[in-house]
């Protein structure tokens, strides 16, 4: 390795290290402001100067903009160094407002430590200082530019890494500020990795404003619980201490000030490669919501009553057993939600499967095509992702199919930039398109709003055909019929179907494409990434809450119901007892009326939750759960990996872990001995569920700690294929009008359900939120508006002639033919004119006139 | 008065001297007709480095070899850019060819594209040339018609296109990758460099950026050799140079001499003629505001690269601007700090920050407020300032103001206030 001098030392360097990179690799400190290593650099600060000598020239250069040079000898320690920094820090504090008693930042600020050890005692200025107004550019995000060192790092992480456009710099020299180009929201779900890489406190996040000092909180490292990609990340809660306002956390019982001062990024290359969204970040405060629900209750003479757990286990129990012993156990269902931790999952399998011994649990969505079964397993001989999280920076061609990644997993989206920005090809597929997808794609398709499956078809159609491979059913269509039902064409739609393509799609979509996805990644040696729409999804699958797999392992004949046929099951009067685990199937599942009337025919309900909803009022036994930041437990994130989210608060009112509960009822009905530590239950993991026996044991020393890089993959990516046996029909759509993109049915609109960042169970419950949570609102295109004559409310009117009222948004994404709609329906519940797949109808009344 | 023969000014005062008819009378186009047909691109890449024409945009760095840094072997777009953004106060040398002699840029930008493989070539333009614009796009459009520009010109196979692109007036711009920035619709901030631009230019491909006066050497020195063309200037310093005279002068404007034919003193006295009535010669500031200042007694020294740099200044953009006695140093130090804090771009913190202290330090001093502290504050922030910044801008503030207030020391403590006794 060449070698050069560094204070005196001769040091190797890497060819392409900066002078910065080497002399911290060596523990030789260098000051920085305007470095991040995860950002370009800008060397604008000079904080980092340093004394180079090449050649017999000698100067100072920035030493983190600056390669290391083979011969060079370079002083990171010199007079003229330190008096160079110190400059440096005298410019910046010429009008530096020096409020640091009321910023946030004080204590962890680079400014403050830096000025403390290397900075002047005393300023030689003696002007006045500039002024500058405060900047609220998000609900979550305040500027405060007088203290900005217009270092530049959150412009580079905004424009650069997020690829969004509208905060940047304006003005020149000593006019420059930073801030939002337009009065608006910032259009980012990133906007608040820029209070984390701003070095001081010029950007501050409304949660922790004012609250704290560092010294005063304690950090817990856990798992986003918005999202199936498991963003790692920091939870700050107050400790007891001299200097708090007092409150003790371990052991204690929550008081009302016990919060979560904020969410930080946890660096984990593997997975959210340091950054997080704004969701992870700022929601969370729903903790504390009014809604949660205290007390384990029992319906008696039509009113809930308070009782203590003992009772409520051995009543639920003693219920179920009846019940198995008068109706089968096949008469007993759970739902799930997919949100809660694997041990929860796990215990909420072995309850209905092992010790109830019914079949019908499921955690999706009520598709019907999901009755079939596990679309993936079909292909792929195994319900799991091929492809990591990361495989999108190897991938050379990508193609997003059908996900609203911003809406759904927005890091994604940060990834697939990082990859466009180095050059692969990025396709996205879908309904409409927005702003979104145009950071990171290099190309856009939309297919028909009811054109999904043929998309998805023609894909799989293509890759057979290159691969001269016969697809069985795939055969007898044409590829131009099923690009013409897509409304694709055939040029570009070859152009992305290429040798080793990786497929991103989520779960919720229909099976046929899930399967056409699948299949046409093996055919290509590509790979697929599924995003599973349940935070906790893939462990909820590989815990056994599936009616079509255990262990793994396809049930083939003996399996039990889908969400969709227990609910059917359920209004034909077979179901007589139906455990909600985490999900309210009236707000969020599409089709309501049926729903409802599925929940009414049951005899015996009870809903594990953690706040009141609309189904709550339907149970017979209500009982409370912990949230993700009051347990330990581990979560499996949607390219298989598993991580431990750390307790962080205590637990709210007499809530309890949902595995506790399932296995207090498992006791109770077996005798077997009750667990009562988590820890207990992950073992229990380890050692019985197949792809999970890889995890070594004891990894109780390493639970608390980041969890260790080498975990193996869940998941054998080298699984055998079994190419699908079930022919690939057209199937008759669902839809059941006709509609093309773009063109309005004569007498109505076609409702789509849909997903939005801030509208999600969580959201809903942080009051905070409000100002971005859509509210009984409804998306369509401007020029749809401007036609229906509607200034923004109207009423739409089901083919029943119920009404709807709602606000209605101009969004210039969508086909002139449709109305977005927003999962989950707590707020309107439009999902009573959606069907199944997540399609309705309606007519729009004359707008409503103030 | 001395007289030279004009190359680069050759049909300044003919009619419409700015028509491709005139352009072609003295002749015009006729480098370009005989690179295409008897010279590869790498001969024409020869032909400048043995000329030996240096940048005149400021540097003065060596055309050929700047050239001959652009990579063959790359499957990327290179670009030719012309920087006439000329910036640089006291400078409007290139305004006269812009305006007058627009074919002879085009016809420069065409060469330099041929010789190293680009198809099109950027005009970056200074905002405040509307004129200029206005005779480039024209003489764009005769030059396409005449078959000059376009696919297959002059049926050699080779294709170039040239476009206009205005500034929106930012002094930065006119350094070359503030350029490329502002040319790509960024902020004009300055890149890091290396890389260079003549690998990682606009849009990160191989580009070359060339002065509007550098570009319009080039036919001459295609079409009669480097010999011919070394007969003008001296050894080091090739050619003729376009001087924009400026200040309390008898005869300001532009005027082109021989590099080294004679000195700053005859430059000033012989040529301009001399300071106006009753004006006394404070200083002359040889190359635009950012070259130093050089004292009446260090003025007779030839005009070209080397001479005026040994003396601690440079030749810069051959913008002179000779300064007389109305006014105090603090005055003209003020007046350029004034220019530099209002141009910097902002991105570094010593040029942004210190350049408005240093403004608001000197307005203290000349308004009679200033204390031997202050004086000495000055120095120190020029201390903090030069050497540390990103790119010269913010340098040539501080060395400028460094300049006049230690040349012209007695200037300052005259306006200084004299500490009280007690
Ligand atoms: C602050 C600053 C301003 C500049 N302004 C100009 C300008 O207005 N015109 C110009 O030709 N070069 C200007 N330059 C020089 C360019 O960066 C560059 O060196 C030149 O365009 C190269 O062309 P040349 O080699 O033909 O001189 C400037 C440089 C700096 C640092
Ligand atoms: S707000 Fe913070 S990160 Fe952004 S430029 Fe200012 S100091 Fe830097
Ligand atoms: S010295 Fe710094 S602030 Fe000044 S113009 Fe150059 S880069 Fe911009
Ligand atoms: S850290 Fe190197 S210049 Fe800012």
């Amino acid at each position: 390795m060449p070698k050069f001098i560094l204070n005196g030392k001769e040091v190797e360097f890497k060819p392409g290290e900066t002078i910065l990179q080497v002399a911290w690799r060596l523990g030789v400190k260098i000051p920085v402001f305007c470095y991040h290593p995860h950002l370009p650099v800008y060397a604008g600060c000079r904080m980092c100067l340093v004394e180079v000598e090449l050649r017999g020239r000698k100067g100072l250069l920035p030493s983190c903009a600056t390669q290391v040079a083979e011969g060079m000898v370079v002083n990171t320690e010199t007079d003229e160094v330190r008096q160079a920094r110190k400059s440096q820090l005298e410019f910046l504090l010429l009008n530096h407002p020096l409020e640091c008693p009321t910023c946030d930042a004080g204590g962890e600020c680079d400014l403050q430590n830096l000025t403390f050890f290397l900075g002047p005692a005393e300023s030689r200025y003696t002007f006045k200082k500039h002024e500058k107004e405060l900047v609220e550019a998000h609900p979550y995000l305040k500027l405060y530019p007088n203290r900005c060192i217009l270092c530049n790092r959150c412009v580079s992480f905004y424009q650069e890494i997020s690829a969004n456009d509208d905060w940047g710099m304006f003005g020149r020299g000593h006019n420059m500020r930073v801030g939002p180009y337009r009065d608006k929201i910032l259009d980012s779900e990133f906007s608040g990795n820029m209070i984390e890489v701003c070095p001081l406190g010029a950007i501050t996040g409304r949660d922790y404003r004012f609250k704290s000092r560092p010294w005063e909180h304690k950090v817990f490292n856990s798992i986003s619980p918005h999202d199936s990609i498991g963003a790692n990340i920091k939870v700050y809660a107050r400790v007891g201490g001299k200097y708090s306002r007092g409150y003790i956390i371990e052991g204690g019982v929550r008081g009302e000030n016990h919060e979560i001062l904020r969410v930080n990024m946890r660096p984990n290359y593997d997975v959210n490669d340091p950054w997080i969204d704004d969701r992870t970040r700022f929601i969370h405060s729903y903790v504390n919501s009014s809604e949660r629900i205290t007390e384990p209750l029992i319906k008696r003479e039509g009113e809930f009553k308070e009782v203590v757990w003992d009772e409520v286990i051995s009543h639920v129990s003693g219920k179920l057993a009846e019940i198995k012993e008068k109706y089968g156990s096949e008469a007993i269902a759970g739902i799930a939600g997919g949100r809660g931790s694997n041990e929860s999952a796990f215990f909420f399998a072995k309850l209905l499967k092992d010790t109830i011994g019914t079949k019908n649990v499921d955690f999706r969505i009520p598709r019907r095509d999901f009755e079939q079964g596990d679309p993936l397993y079909e292909v792929l001989g195994s319900s799991a992702s091929t492809a990591k999280l990361n495989d999108i920076y190897n991938a050379k061609n990508i193609v997003v199919f059908g996900t609203e990644i911003k809406e759904t997993h927005p890091l994604v989206g940060l990834k697939l930039v990082k990859a466009r920005k180095s050059g692969a090809r990025v396709y996205y597929l879908g309904k409409w398109s927005s702003k979104a997808e145009r950071r990171w794609a290099s190309r856009i398709y939309n297919y028909n709003i009811n054109g999904e499956v043929e998309a998805a078809l023609s894909i799989l159609k293509i890759a057979g055909l290159k691969k001269e491979i016969q697809i069985e059913g795939l055969d007898k269509v044409s590829l131009e019929t099923l690009l013409e039902l897509a409304g694709l064409e055939k040029e570009y739609i070859e152009e992305l179907v290429k040798e080793g393509s990786l497929f991103i799609f989520d779960d919720n979509l229909p099976y046929d494409v899930q399967k056409a996805l699948s299949y046409a990644s093996t055919l290509l040696d590509g790979k697929i990434l599924v995003l599973r729409n349940a935070p906790n999804g893939q462990g909820f699958i590989d815990m056994g809450v599936s009616p079509v797999l255990s262990n793994g392992q396809s049930l083939e004949a003996e399996k039990g119901l889908s969400t969709y046929g227990i609910l059917k099951a359920a209004r034909e009067g077979k179901i007589k007892a139906l455990l909600l685990y985490n999900i309210d199937p009236i707000v969020e599942f599409p089709a309501r009326d049926e729903v409802l009337e599925a929940i009414k025919s049951v005899d015996f309900i009870v809903v594990f939750d953690s706040f009141w909803s609309e189904v709550t009022g339907y149970a017979d036994v209500v009982m409370p759960l912990t949230l993700s930041f009051e347990e330990d437990g581990s979560y499996t994130n949607t390219e298989g990996r598993v991580q431990w989210a750390e307790k962080a608060i205590p637990v709210y009112g007499m809530a309890r872990e949902a595995w506790r509960i399932f296995a207090s009822i498992v006791g109770y009905i077996t005798g077997e001995n009750r667990v009562n530590d988590v820890k207990d239950v992950t073992e229990m993991i380890i050692n019985s569920i197949e792809p999970y026996k890889k995890l070594k044991f004891p990894l109780e020393s390493k639970f608390k700690e980041p969890y260790p890089d080498n975990i193996p993959s869940l998941h054998n990516i080298k699984t055998v294929y079994k190419y699908p046996t079930a022919e690939y029909k057209l199937r008759p759509r669902e839809v059941s009008f006709k509609y093309e993109t773009g063109e309005k049915i004569t007498d109505g609109y076609v409702l789509v359900m849909s997903y939005h960042l801030y509208k999600t169970v969580y959201t809903l419950r942080t009051e905070d939120a409000a100002p971005l949570v859509p509210l009984k609102v409804v998306e369509m295109n401007p020029l749809t508006i401007r036609q229906e004559g509607i200034e923004d409310e109207a009423i739409l009117i089901g083919p029943r002639n119920e009404e709807y009222e709602v606000k209605v948004m101009p969004n210039r994404n969508l086909p002139k033919g449709v109305v977005r709609v927003f999962y989950p329906f707590l707020d309107y519940d439009l999902n009573s004119l959606l069907d199944y797949n997540g399609f309705g109808h309606v007519r729009i009344a004359q707008a409503v006139r103030r | 008065m001395v007289e030279f023969e004009r190359i680069l000014l050759r049909d300044i005062g003919k009619p419409n001297s700015w028509s491709l008819q005139t352009y072609e009378k003295g002749g015009g186009y006729k480098a370009l007709k005989k690179a295409l047909s008897t010279y590869s691109p790498d001969e024409v890449i020869e032909l400048v480095k043995s000329s030996g024409l240096r940048g005149r945009g400021g540097a003065g760095f060596p055309t050929g070899v700047k050239w001959s840094f652009v990579p063959k072997d790359t499957d990327k777009p290179k670009y030719v850019v012309a920087n006439a953004d000329e910036g640089e106060p006291g400078t409007f040398k290139d305004r006269v060819i812009l305006e007058e002699e627009p074919h002879m840029l085009i016809e420069g930008i065409i060469l330099a594209a041929y010789a190293i493989g680009a198809h099109e070539g950027y005009i970056y333009l200074r905002k405040e040339y509307p004129l200029a614009r206005e005779r480039l796009l024209n003489a764009i459009e005769e030059a396409r018609k005449a078959g000059f520009l376009g696919k297959n010109i002059l049926n050699s196979g080779f294709d170039i296109e040239i476009y206009v692109y205005i500034g929106a007036g930012a002094y930065i711009c006119g350094e070359e990758t503030a350029l490329l920035e502002s040319l790509e619709g960024r902020r004009g901030h300055p890149r890091k460099r290396p890389p260079f631009p003549a690998t990682h230019g606009l849009y990160s491909c191989p580009t070359v950026v060339n002065n509007v006066e550098t570009l319009s050497n080039v036919p001459f020195i295609v079409l009669h050799g480097p010999t011919w063309y070394r007969q003008f200037g001296t050894e080091k310093s090739p050619g003729t140079k376009l001087f924009s005279c400026s200040g309390a002068i008898k005869r300001p404007g532009v005027y082109e001499i021989p590099l080294g034919a004679i000195t700053l003193k005859q430059l000033v006295f012989d040529v301009c003629g001399g300071l106006k009535e009753g004006h006394e010669l404070f200083g002359v500031i040889p190359g635009g505001v950012s070259a130093p200042v050089l004292t009446p007694d260090e003025i007779d020294v030839p005009v070209d690269y080397e001479s005026i740099a040994a003396k601690g200044s440079m030749l810069g953009s051959g913008g002179v601007i000779v300064l007389d006695k109305s006014f105090s140093a603090v005055t003209y130090a003020r007046r350029a700090a004034e220019f530099y804090a209002e141009e910097s771009c902002g991105k570094c913190t010593p040029c942004r920050e210190g350049t408005p202290w240093l403004v608001k330090i000197l307005k203290k001093i000349e308004s009679g407020e200033g204390t031997e502290e202050d004086y000495n504050l000055l120095l120190d922030v020029v201390k903090a300032i030069r050497g540390k910044t990103f790119c010269p801008l913010g340098d040539s503030a501080a060395c400028v103001v460094e300049n006049f207030a230690t040349k012209y020391k007695e200037d300052f403590e005259a306006l200084l206030k004299k500490p009280v006794a007690v």
